[in-house]
């Protein structure tokens, strides 16, 4: 709870800042609110851009769309916007360079909420009962890997460890298997 | 997606294997619940993130906002140069004003006593002013009115003798506040008589010019003159002289006394304030002017109720 209130105090103090940078056009401000995102859409850009020079220019370029696309938008959650700005400028830049890499739409495009928000005791046995039955609905590599990540809370490496599986691929069966419980549960809970 | 801003110190540890199992799975895990973070990560894994690379993008933003913000320095500087170029502009002209005013001012002063003093000059004309002038000048003691004219001792006489420009005495100096009518008829009798002789004598001698010199020492002693004689008498309230009452001139602190018919005389400004005192009479406090007579009739004290 305690971090939840904490992000919560860090979303309002960067709301209104996004506030007094609309009202003031203060750029001091607005490299105050971009900064801490800085690596992240570095990260972005490696991800898609595959190049570090190009990354550091598309997070001097993504710092520039801001300046005049936070003036006129209403943004309310600037976290998901700017990541969505951040790949979107990625995704336009390698169309531009004519260049057809096939972009691996994976699960981590996809939103993902932790699934259990529920602070209820009742409804979070519930939903355990769900999962537990989803889990066991998942593949052998998908389910050994969310349990050991999940349930035991081991990392990505550890779990590779445990199982053997290449670590790359320990990663995509979890993100993958997280995709399939969420789906599961939704459907059971309907 | 949670808002929460991904710590980058975490991160950078993630990579260099600082961080235990349960860190680095509470990472991951955040990763999961974050696409931007699991993205970032995923371009991290591919090349690697560095706390140079980061001051590196850190200082690029900051030569990014600096860069701009001299940008808009410069356009904007413009209007500011224009504005306090005419600010500087109006402070020098109201510098400029201000030195000129202060030099101009004793200039100004004696113009304004140029001015005033050109009515005076021209008066004479108007008898009105001239008696006024004269009253007050009959009540000076010691009235230096006939500066530049050879005085005439000759009494309350209007005669005058050839060739010589005499004045008559306004007054003689005890008949301080004495009727001013007489007076200004001296002063008219005179004045009109020695203005016929000159005439009559072929003497030449501009009647203004006259006018001028006796107005100048009319103007000198107005000037100079800031002590009149003040008679009165204190009356009790049956009209019996109180004798030895006080009389204070509030204004520079001297006292007199009445003498045993109730009268006093005091050196005073034209306009004194005075405090008549008298044991079991009321402090009356009168002002005096110029030609006032002064009969204080004072009203005695109320019983102090025991």
């Amino acid at each position: 709870m305690s971090t939840s209130n904490k992000n919560n105090a860090v979303a309002e103090q960067e709301t209104m800042w996004i506030a007094d940078y609309k009202a003031s056009g203060n750029l001091a401000l607005l490299g105050e609110i971009y900064q801490p995102y800085m690596p992240l859409v570095y990260g972005v850009g490696l991800k898609y851009l595959k190049d570090e020079a190009k990354s550091k220019d598309a997070v001097m370029q993504i710092f520039e769309i801001l300046i005049d696309k936070l003036k006129t938008h209403e943004v309310i959650h600037f976290k998901s916007w700017l990541y969505v700005l951040s790949k979107n400028h990625c995704l336009m830049q390698l169309r531009k360079e004519h260049k057809n890499i096939v972009v691996d739409l994976n699960e981590a495009i996809m939103e993902f909420e932790p699934f259990l928000h529920h602070d209820n005791a009742y409804e979070r046995e519930k939903q355990l009962i769900t999962m537990e039955k989803c889990i066991k609905k998942l593949n052998e590599e998908q389910k050994v890997s969310i349990s050991l990540f999940y349930l035991e809370q081991k990392c990505y490496a550890e779990v590779a460890d445990n199982t053997g599986y290449d670590i790359n691929k320990v990663k995509s069966y979890i993100q993958n298997g997280k995709r399939n419980l969420k789906i599961c549960i939704e459907k059971s809970s309907e | 997606m949670n808002r929460e801003i991904p710590d980058i110190e975490l991160i950078y540890k993630y990579y260099n294997g600082e961080l235990d199992a349960k860190a680095m799975q509470q990472l991951e895990q955040k990763a999961l619940d974050d696409p931007f973070l699991a993205d970032a990560m995923d371009g991290f894994d591919e090349f690697s993130i560095t706390k140079i690379t980061v001051s590196q993008l850190k200082r690029n933003l900051e030569a990014n906002i600096t860069k701009r913000q001299k940008k808009l320095k410069a356009t904007w500087g413009f209007r500011n140069w224009t504005v306090a170029a005419s600010v500087v502009l109006l402070i020098g002209l109201a510098s400029i004003y201000i030195n000129q005013t202060e030099e101009n001012k004793p200039i100004q002063v004696s113009e304004l006593q140029r001015k005033a003093g050109i009515p005076k000059n021209v008066m004479p004309k108007d008898s009105l002013v001239e008696r006024q002038e004269n009253e007050k000048l009959s009540i000076m003691e010691e009235s230096p009115a006939i500066v530049g004219l050879p005085e005439n001792t000759h009494r309350g006489n209007a005669a005058v003798k050839k060739n010589d420009i005499i004045i008559e005495p306004h007054l003689s100096m005890t008949t301080y506040a004495d009727s001013s009518k007489e007076l200004n008829e001296v002063i008219v009798v005179d004045y009109s008589s020695r203005k016929q002789e000159a005439l009559a004598k072929n003497e030449k001698i501009p009647a203004k010019e006259l006018d001028n010199r006796q107005i100048q020492g009319q103007s000198n002693v107005l000037k100079a003159a800031s002590l009149i004689l003040i008679k009165g008498k204190v009356l009790d309230e049956n009209g019996k002289a109180i004798p030895g009452a006080n009389v204070l001139d509030k204004n520079t602190g001297a006292v007199v006394h009445t003498n045993i018919k109730g009268e006093f005389e005091l050196k005073a400004s034209e306009k004194a304030a005075l405090a008549i005192s008298f044991l079991g009479y009321q402090t009356k406090e009168i002002k005096t002017y110029p030609k006032d007579s002064l009969i204080v009739s004072m009203q005695p004290a109320e019983l102090i109720k025991q």
